[in-house]
């Protein structure tokens, strides 16, 4: 009997260690559903149909792999990736924004590309936007599309007042303002009423004023001040706007999104924009009419003065069950075909450098392949915290509506960092680490 | 005695069968309340969240902008009188059986059924600078009046008053008429032969009748105003200009989300669930009075 047994498990045991042989690769056979996690339309028109080929095309060359792309609104999507980890099922890629994704790491729920994908695979990733992906040494996330910063300005408002070319300073656009107002035009067209247009704001005027991300981080930490004039003295351009009349009158109770549509009406000269939503209006009002141009220059500048801010879009990795199918489908994405599928559909331009120049559809599209070339630079409120980027949305309505001054803005801006400080000394030491690693990585 | 099963029946059975509904009821409604509790001694940057003992009590007590907010939300307890009197007057006016009292009925109480995002919209495109109010104003020759109702932040709290009024009108005058319909027809015909005006008989009959539903429905609007109105904020003013219409519920969110600090939106989640739990207790008490005041 005994020896009955023995045999037995010796058999079973041979049994074991042969079956994986002859066993399918695990990810063939067994059934893989992955959860994309998006905002998808918002800024980019189209974003959905490119998600939904992307997954059939996947869908088609492993069958036993279901993608599915969910858009959810933009004010939900980070509270609801929360709730999905709480509750123990997070999606498997979702787009987040960097200092949520540094949270994200720190806890161990995504996981670093760079771990799924080879070095050649991640080079495609321009450097700007690794730089932005990445902190302790990894590349965590990848770009789902880019925006690119920058102002549009109407070309026929212009030829109505004899402007020949686009302001190169905020001095030049001032006193062309004066004169498109005389011609009952409105010369700035923004909309406040949700707050956006602060982090916009910054990642086109305010960030012109420094030398780095690290200038940022400094301020962040206390090393430098808000209210210091690099800092602090660009809020005077938006005060002088307001002060004359140069900004619609309505910018307080209209949100960013109808603030972008004013420039559809015709009667606005410029307006901030990134690639995409410029790319759309030259799509509705042709290159005729809409001009792209840099974010003229502040008085004061730093060595990003020039420089393109771009961000790219993050989708991050989940520390989920399937991260390699879900990493393997990040690397269809960023494909060349995907890559210019996704400028065809949606006007986007991608952080890769397997985006053509050459692909570029309109003047305006051309103009921002060229200055992606030129230079490219950091996103500024990518590099403060979410308590400063969300006070940031009432600082910036507050002086909109001439209830302070610039002075008093950047007074707040001071006072919402050192408030974050007191309140959140675990994550003033976090803040801290990645803001040495972004140095470190800068030498 | 025998159950149905032929088992002895004892005072505990009726509770067994009421046992997996009560299960349910905590599960459903008692769980999170714990959870909420439980967490705000937690850091919950990322899930399962770090023990930090008080930490978040400190950080949340010591954060001026919750007070403000809770300000806010007792700014806007001065909507409940403003309700109170209009909803008393139309009430009264039509359970005198107004002609069209029915139309007027159902017309008055559409608001409260339509959802408070389709509201909110309508109010914050009314209310926009370039909206029909100011055009309205203008078209009436008042451009003096003319103002940026959500962009300034003294006017945009009074504009969520507004709405708020608009919606919850209905809601009490429906309530308050069908207390009136209980009144006794005697006792206002026998007013009416002694000459008492249509204001005598809301200040020596109606209103009487009602202090209890009343108190009642203050109590209920107390609660609304404390920790049920994100939704009109939220949609007519984001909680701006600045922080001029943050009320208690936005700020938990605003902190819990978009500060990405939960711990302290949990703690104002517990200060807020122990201010409406009080409510509660003296709603409870105030029913059990009108109980017994209504069956003597």
């Amino acid at each position: 009997m005994k020896r009955t047994i023995m045999v037995s498990l010796i058999v079973i045991c041979m049994i074991c260690s042969i079956g994986p042989l002859f066993s399918t690769p695990q990810g063939e056979t067994e059934k893989v559903d992955i959860r994309i996690w998006m905002w998808g339309e918002v800024v980019a028109p189209g974003m959905n149909d490119w998600y939904n080929e992307s997954a059939e095309i996947y869908e088609k060359a492993h069958p036993n792999v279901t993608v599915e792309p969910t858009e959810i609104p933009m004010d939900d999507l980070q509270q609801s990736w929360m709730a999905a980890v709480a509750a123990g099922d997070p999606p498997d890629v979702i787009l987040m924004g960097r200092q949520e994704g540094i949270d994200a790491s720190q806890a161990g729920d995504i996981l670093p590309i760079d771990d799924f994908w080879s070095k050649a695979e991640v080079d495609t990733i321009l450097p700007a936007a690794q730089r932005e992906l990445g902190w302790e040494g990894h590349v965590w996330m990848v770009p789902e599309y880019m925006e690119a910063w920058g102002m549009v300005y109407n070309k026929e408002i212009f030829a109505d007042v004899g402007i020949k070319s686009p302001p190169k300073n905020w001095d030049e656009l001032i006193e062309m303002s004066e004169r498109i107002k005389k011609t009952g035009k409105v010369p700035l067209g923004i909309g406040w009423q949700d707050g956006y247009m602060s982090p916009w704001l910054f990642n086109t005027i305010a960030i012109q004023c420094l030398d780095d991300a690290a200038d940022l981080h400094a301020a962040v930490l206390g090393e430098q001040r808000f209210v210091d004039p690099k800092h602090g003295d660009w809020w005077k351009i938006i005060e002088v706007m307001r002060d004359n009349g140069y900004i619609n009158k309505d910018a307080a109770s209209i949100g960013l999104g109808e603030g972008l549509d004013l420039f559809y009406t015709g009667n606005i000269a410029f307006g901030f924009v990134v690639q995409p939503v410029a790319a759309a209006y030259v799509a509705q009002m042709g290159d005729g009419t809409v001009g792209a141009m840099k974010t003229p220059l502040p008085p004061i500048t730093g060595k990003v003065a020039g420089s393109i801010p771009i961000t790219p879009m993050p989708l991050a990795l989940a520390n989920g069950p399937h991260p390699d199918v879900a990493a393997d489908i990040l690397k269809l994405l960023l494909t060349k075909e995907r890559v210019k599928a996704l400028y065809d559909k949606s006007g986007a331009m991608q952080a890769s450098t397997l985006f053509e120049p050459g692909s570029a559809k309109s003047e305006v599209d051309r103009q921002y392949a060229q200055w992606f070339l030129e230079s490219t630079t950091f996103t500024y409120n990518w590099h403060y915290t979410p308590q400063i980027d969300a006070d940031s949305y009432g600082i910036g309505q507050l002086l909109i509506v001439g209830e302070i001054d610039a002075k008093e803005a950047a007074r707040q801006m001071d006072e919402s960092a050192a408030k974050w400080r007191r309140e959140n000394p675990d994550a003033v030491e976090v803040y801290r680490k990645t803001a040495l690693d972004w140095m470190q990585h800068s030498k | 005695m025998s159950s149905t099963f032929g088992l002895k029946r004892t005072r505990f059975e009726p509770y067994l069968y009421l046992l997996p509904t009560i299960v349910l009821i905590l599960l459903i409604y008692l769980y999170p309340v714990i959870e909420v509790f439980r967490e705000s001694f937690f850091d919950m940057r990322s899930w399962p969240g770090v023990f930090v003992g008080i930490r978040n009590y400190v950080v949340a007590f010591r954060d001026e902008n919750f007070y403000l907010s809770l300000w806010h939300n007792f700014q806007l307890l001065a909507v409940i009188p403003i309700i109170l009197v209009f909803s008393v007057i139309i009430a009264t006016i039509l359970h005198e059986r107004l002609v069209g009292s029915q139309l007027y009925r159902s017309v008055l109480f559409v608001p409260y059924i339509v959802p408070l995002v389709a509201i909110g919209i309508a109010f914050s495109f009314f209310f926009q600078y370039s909206g029909a109010f100011n055009q309205l104003l203008s078209f009436l020759g008042l451009d003096f009046l003319v103002r940026d109702w959500l962009g300034k932040p003294r006017l945009a709290l009074p504009v969520v008053a507004t709405a708020i009024v608009w919606r919850e009108l209905g809601f009490a005058i429906v309530l308050f008429i069908a207390r009136l319909s209980s009144v006794s027809e005697d006792t206002v015909e026998a007013s009416l032969l002694d000459g008492a005006g249509w204001w005598l008989r809301v200040m020596k009959i109606y209103v009487p009748e009602l202090r209890n539903v009343i108190e009642f429905y203050v109590i209920l609007s107390i609660i609304t105003m404390i920790s049920q109105i994100f939704g009109f904020v939220f949609v007519i003013t984001s909680g701006g200009p600045a922080k001029a219409t943050w009320v208690s519920e936005f700020y938990i969110y605003q902190r819990s989300f978009l500060y990405n600090d939960r711990g302290a939106g949990l703690v104002m989640a517990v200060v807020l669930i122990l201010m409406t739990l009080l409510m509660l207790f003296a709603s409870n008490r105030l029913r059990r009075r009108i109980g017994e005041e209504s069956s003597s």
